[in-house]
């Protein structure tokens, strides 16, 4: 089962954009604040929050459709 | 507050990271919206899922290549072509200069004759096999080339000349001489003047009519 959901996974982030994995990498498995993500990808402190959850949804559709 | 704000916040939600305050005000819109309950809901679904993978190992230097990559992408062409040709400057810009100083050189070279010297002896050798009419030069030997490539000079002028060419061939100087056909009796009598001289050959003028000597040092 775990095995499966990683291989689930691991094909969903390759289907995710850049932009989106970029951003669910830096503050999701990172850790870093919203503050230091928009420093590092240069966009408004806004753009990075609601990327990040657009982000998690579109990742989340994507398990969906697959599973 | 509207769906775009509250968006915003729904990780914070789901991840408890909101004040008490903000919480109640997140969950107030959430009791009277059903698209935002819907994506608070698969993004409940979906953090759990997160730990079943990880990302690659990332470099110390991840952010920084980040940053650049953006910066990359924003960029303008002309911005990125002016990176390309002198970023970073203490590098491109001498190794440049270097380039177009041996580039310059090389024509230089090439203007004066310097250069395929091998190449034109090529040619002259192609030239004999195909039994064109090849110069067989008239060779004066001096213990200064130098010195005499001057008084040749200056004794070509005297008769109405011109030096064609100049060209290094070995240790030689091989030097092709225009002079008016009328001057050139007189010219070659004077020519034992300047040192020894062999007599001229039958054919010691090229396909263009130009006399050919070889200084050879003494």
């Amino acid at each position: 089962m775990w095995e499966k959901r990683k291989i689930q996974m691991s094909k969903a982030m390759k289907k995710l954009s850049k932009e989106y994995k970029e951003i669910i990498v830096i503050i999701h498995y990172q850790g870093k604040s919203y503050k230091e993500a928009a420093r590092i990808l240069q966009i408004p402190l806004g753009t990075v929050k609601s990327r990040l959850n657009r982000a998690i949804v579109k990742l989340g559709k994507i398990l969906m459709e697959g599973s | 507050m509207d769906c775009h704000e509250i968006e915003m916040q729904l990780y914070d939600l789901a991840t408890d990271r909101l004040t008490d305050e903000e919480r109640r005000s997140v969950e107030r819109h959430l009791d009277a919206c059903t698209v935002c309950t819907e994506k608070l809901a698969i993004i409940r679904e979906t953090l759990p899922l997160l730990e079943h993978w990880s990302p690659p190992e990332l470099p110390p230097d991840f952010a920084d290549q980040v940053i650049r990559g953006i910066k990359l992408r924003q960029d303008p062409w002309w911005r990125k072509v002016g990176q390309a040709l002198f970023s970073p400057w203490y590098i491109k810009i001498p190794l440049e200069g270097l380039a177009a100083t041996a580039v310059l050189l090389v024509f230089i070279a090439y203007q004066s004759g310097y250069l395929f010297i091998t190449d034109t002896t090529t040619r002259e050798i192609t030239v004999t096999v195909k039994g064109e009419d090849a110069p067989q030069p008239i060779v004066m030997e001096s213990p200064d080339l130098e010195d005499a490539r001057l008084k040749l000079t200056a004794m070509v002028k005297e008769h109405g000349g011109m030096v064609v060419r100049r060209q290094p061939v070995g240790s030689d100087l091989k030097m092709v001489l225009k002079i008016a056909q009328e001057n050139e009796t007189p010219f070659l009598q004077a020519l034992g003047r300047l040192g020894k001289t062999t007599a001229p050959p039958e054919h010691y003028k090229d396909s263009q009519g130009n006399i050919v000597i070889i200084l050879k040092k003494k």
